[in-house]
């Protein structure tokens, strides 16, 4: 019975055949497809004369090969071959396992399609990503120059009307800046490049800060803005300031922005407090224009915007970045709303309890260049006539300074060998030689002198990353393009105090 | 003419290695991907320059995204790998370097051709720059579908096995 079972069931799935060592067929069971005695086995299928390595293999060893697709005869199907070496011949056991192999076939197909297409996706949103921060770069630079002669026009000779225009240039620049910012951070959030920095802060500074600036901004609009802090909240708290400012403010903001009377309301409440851990909870109470009940949902996304974009404006990323935000400290949001009565945003946020609470001693950046009398000198690097220009004409109007210009780094190093100067204004992005590299080379320079020069880049990359590196090279300090005029002086004076004592 | 040379094509899956398989062999090209489960044989025979001709026995083996997964049967006794990857997935190409490495320090006799496929869905100059920012050494950039560079690419290989 086993050997009838064993015919029946083997007879149809195994084929065996015999060779002689120049791939003549010796002999051939024939239970697969048919073969002719005399006839080259090389004729039958490639495979054979691709494998002939392993005929010089010594007699009684065995290989063998899995999973072939092979069309043989009439047969087609997959297949494993298994090489007997004997003595005088080669045996190929030749067994179908095509129904075996079919099942992991189909399962096979489905993995790879759906690992194919999440890597083109994965690939699609880098890019995107990666055009949005090189676009907010591209954009940065010009910005700088409208923002930066706008400072200068206003000291010059102007009337009242010229004043008011110029005003109106700035603040449109700042708005600019604004969502510009916007849009890099979410590309950031979305790359998960952003890290929530943990430092001392203090805490009654920033909202005492956020209740003068939206005191003023609400009072334009003829409504009250009333910020109430609980007292039982430490002044000196660790977590990230800014990431928390920003949240407040795009909150803020837009409660501005959506209530036409009434009024405003912060409010800061200690949830809970355990050991070090403190719970805090913000809520953002307005009278305005509120949300419909439809589209409440979809506030946090990005892109949305559930009001007139002509009468409002913006980017629709704000609230999406507030919610990323809150998410990566851990916290959670939560909107109610009703139209034409309100909206009331409440964000519960974790930090952490500073064992030091003493106020920090002020220490002012110098604004002054104590020169008695000298002036210093300035080599500024950048390859865009207009940022020189504007560079040049702040530094002249400040008049405690000499500048030369140059347009790369290859000019940095020939001018500083012509001359001494007091320190650098290096762009990082420039033809030949770009600001890294200069301030490499100057770094582990030969001439004692260059290694001391304090140096300062200028950037529109604006990542802490950037930041990192080039005072990881050897830069002294670095700036934001667009810059402050008066935040440039005071860095460039407080390096310049430092190496004059 | 001299004995077959057996030609492996290895990358990881959904690259084209079957396309460009059948680009060569039969000059045809479908869009729809079918997974290749184990290993597809095929033969042809290849005039070169000097009027000689070489057999090359293709091996199209299943997709593995480092040659090290790749089945051992199938890789003995290859005279020349053709290492594809996909022009418009980076993960395909990233580790390319060591993977060559490693047919270089495992079948030291063995040619290699590194080969960019799918040109024809990217801009082939800003291709060449990631190729250039990533350091990846390759030989050539094809496209199964259109057939660019894909006859050349298993002439070239022929040719390097002859001399």
């Amino acid at each position: 019975m086993i050997e009838k079972l064993k015919q029946q069931y083997i007879k149809d799935k195994i084929q065996f055949i015999e060779i002689s060592r120049d791939g003549i067929i010796l002999d051939s069971d024939n239970n697969l497809f048919k073969l002719t005695k005399g006839d080259s086995i090389y004729d039958v299928h490639p495979i054979f004369e691709s494998i002939q390595y392993h005929f010089d293999e010594k007699p009684g060893s065995e290989f063998t090969i899995s999973c072939i697709n092979l069309e043989l005869g009439t047969i087609s199907g997959i297949f494993d071959l298994i090489i007997h070496i004997q003595k005088d011949s080669i045996i190929f056991s030749i067994i179908d396992f095509t129904a075996h192999y079919k099942i992991s076939n189909t399962l096979s197909q489905e993995k790879n399609e759906s690992l194919i297409q999440s890597q083109i996706l994965k690939e699609r949103e880098e890019f995107k990503n990666k055009f949005l921060a090189n676009t907010s770069h591209e954009l940065r630079t010009p910005l700088n120059s409208i923002m930066g002669f706008s400072t200068i026009l206003q000291r010059s000779n102007l009337n009242e009307s010229q004043l008011h225009y110029l005003d109106i240039i700035k603040q449109s620049g700042e708005h600019l800046r604004n969502l510009i910012d916007d849009i890099l951070d979410i590309s950031k959030i979305e790359m998960g490049r952003l890290k929530i920095q943990y430092n001392r802060f203090d805490f009654f500074k920033v909202i005492e800060l956020l209740d003068d600036t939206y005191t003023v901004k609400t009072k334009t609009k003829n409504i009250n803005f009333i910020c109430k802090i609980d007292k039982n909240i430490p002044r000196f708290l660790i977590g990230d300031k800014i990431r928390l400012t920003q949240i407040l403010t795009n909150l803020l903001d837009n409660a501005t922005k959506f209530t036409h009377s009434g009024g405003i309301n912060l409010n800061v409440k200690l949830l809970e407090r355990k050991s070090k851990d403190l719970k805090l909870e913000f809520e953002i109470k307005d009278t305005g224009i509120g949300i419909q009940e439809d589209k409440i949902d979809s506030i946090f996304e990005s892109f949305i915007q559930t009001h007139n974009i002509n009468t409002y404006g913006g980017t629709g990323l704000g609230l999406s970045i507030v919610k990323n935000l809150v998410n990566l400290m851990n916290g959670s949001i939560n909107v109610s709303s009703k139209e034409e009565e309100g909206t009331t945003f409440k964000v519960i946020l974790n930090f952490e309890f500073s064992a030091n609470q003493k106020e920090d001693t002020i220490v002012e950046l110098n604004t002054q260049a104590s020169t008695e009398g000298n002036k210093f000198s300035i080599l500024i690097a950048d390859d865009l006539e207009s940022n020189l220009l504007l560079l040049m004409k702040i530094l002249a109007d400040y008049g405690d300074y000499y500048v030369d210009i140059v347009s790369n780094g290859d000019q940095v190093i020939e001018r500083l060998h012509q001359n001494a100067y007091d320190l650098i204004l290096m762009d990082l992005k420039m033809p030949k030689m770009d600001g890294y590299e200069t301030t490499r080379f100057i770094r582990q320079s030969e001439v004692e002198e260059f290694k001391d020069i304090p140096i300062i880049a200028l950037t529109a990359n604006v990542s802490p990353l950037e930041k990192e590196i080039c005072l990881g090279i050897g830069m002294n300090d670095y700036i934001a393009k667009p810059f402050n005029e008066k935040e440039l002086i005071k860095k460039m004076n407080n390096l310049l105090n430092k190496k004059a004592n | 003419m001299s004995s077959p040379k057996k030609i492996v094509l290895l990358g990881h899956f959904g690259v084209g290695k079957t396309s460009l398989m059948k680009r060569f062999i039969d000059d045809t090209f479908s869009e729809d991907y079918k997974v290749t489960l184990g290993v597809q044989i095929q033969k042809k025979v290849v005039e070169l320059k000097n009027t000689k001709k070489v057999s090359l026995i293709i091996w199209d083996v299943e997709g593995n995204t480092t040659v090290k997964n790749a089945r051992l049967s199938y890789l003995l006794g290859s005279n020349g790998f053709i290492y594809v990857f996909d022009a418009t997935r980076i993960d395909t190409f990233i580790d390319i370097n060591e993977e060559i490495e490693f047919l270089k320090e495992n079948y030291p006799k063995a040619k290699i051709k590194v080969i960019g496929n799918k040109l024809d869905l990217v801009s082939k100059q800003s291709l060449i720059d990631i190729l250039a920012l990533k350091e990846i050494d390759y030989d050539c950039l094809s496209s199964a579908k259109t057939g660019e560079n894909v006859n050349k690419m298993f002439r070239d290989l022929a040719q390097d096995l002859q001399s």
